[in-house]
């Protein structure tokens, strides 16, 4: 086997890890997207209420909210591809 | 928001200097990138028929980790642009927000400012032109003092002009 830059001790050591199932996986996924969801709640509040520029406040959120879907939904891909 | 009064107009609405906001993001370049010299050290693994696996989790946990790293980075900019300065003709309202939740208003009437001092210290605030400025109010009311503002001695300006339009006025009014 070709050990790359780690040396063969890195690599027997990662063979006797076991990866972990895909259902803690989804639950750890649930957990990311309901603290998303709140610090989302809190920043778009606080935008909406206090600033005062309201068209740069739409263009942050358009922003914010569609890299961030773009990053839950990338890791929902990930999710369905990892086979353990 | 702040609610104006009858012939008030805004003359200004200023933030700190936009590097003070860039020194708090520095550190998240840093975090972003971590992750990705990860992903090519992966590449030099051969865990065998694990690899896909491996690569999906991998992948996962980036991800995870730049939307960390995503909602951090406007939990900063919100503290930043919603730290405002607002000088009207009638008064300077100065928002300061600590964190979420934590946010403090204050206001100072242009007709009761005595002195206004801009303090310019050091090799960053001299080139990027920010600083300082203390405003010394009448009456009980301790001074107040904006910090990182850019391009001070202009806003110091525009501070005193608003004093004086009022005053003019007033002795027109009268």
């Amino acid at each position: 086997m070709d050990s790359g830059i780690f040396p063969p001790v890195v690599l027997a050591r990662f063979e006797q890890v076991t990866l972990p199932s895909e259902n803690s996986l989804w639950l750890l996924y649930a957990a990311i997207v309901f603290l998303y969801s709140l610090f989302s709640f809190i920043l778009s509040y606080h935008w909406r209420t206090y600033a005062f520029d309201k068209e740069k406040i739409q263009l942050i959120m358009r922003l914010y909210f569609s890299v961030s879907l773009i990053l839950l939904g990338g890791m929902a891909v990930f999710l369905f591809a990892y086979q353990p | 928001m702040i609610a104006l009064h009858n012939d008030e107009k805004i003359l200004g609405e200023m933030r700190r200097h936009w590097i003070v906001l860039a020194g708090h993001l520095v550190p998240f370049l840093v975090v972003i990138f971590v992750p990705v010299a990860l992903w090519f050290g992966l590449a030099f693994l051969d865990p065998g028929e694990a690899r896909g696996s491996l690569e999906a989790l991998f992948g996962f946990v980036v991800l995870a980790w730049l939307l960390t790293a995503w909602i951090a980075v406007f939990v900063v900019w919100t503290n930043y642009f919603l730290d405002v300065l607002i000088i009207t003709d009638h008064r300077l309202v100065d928002i300061e927000q600590h964190s979420f939740f934590s946010r403090n208003v204050s206001e100072c009437f242009v007709d009761k400012i005595e002195d206004v001092t801009v303090d310019v210290h050091g090799l960053l605030p001299t080139f990027f032109d920010f600083g300082d400025i203390h405003i010394q109010t009448a009456g009980e009311s301790p001074r107040f003092v904006l910090r990182h503002m850019p391009r001070p001695h202009e806003t110091k300006d525009l501070i005193i002009r608003a004093r004086q339009g009022l005053h003019q006025k007033r002795e027109l009014h009268d």
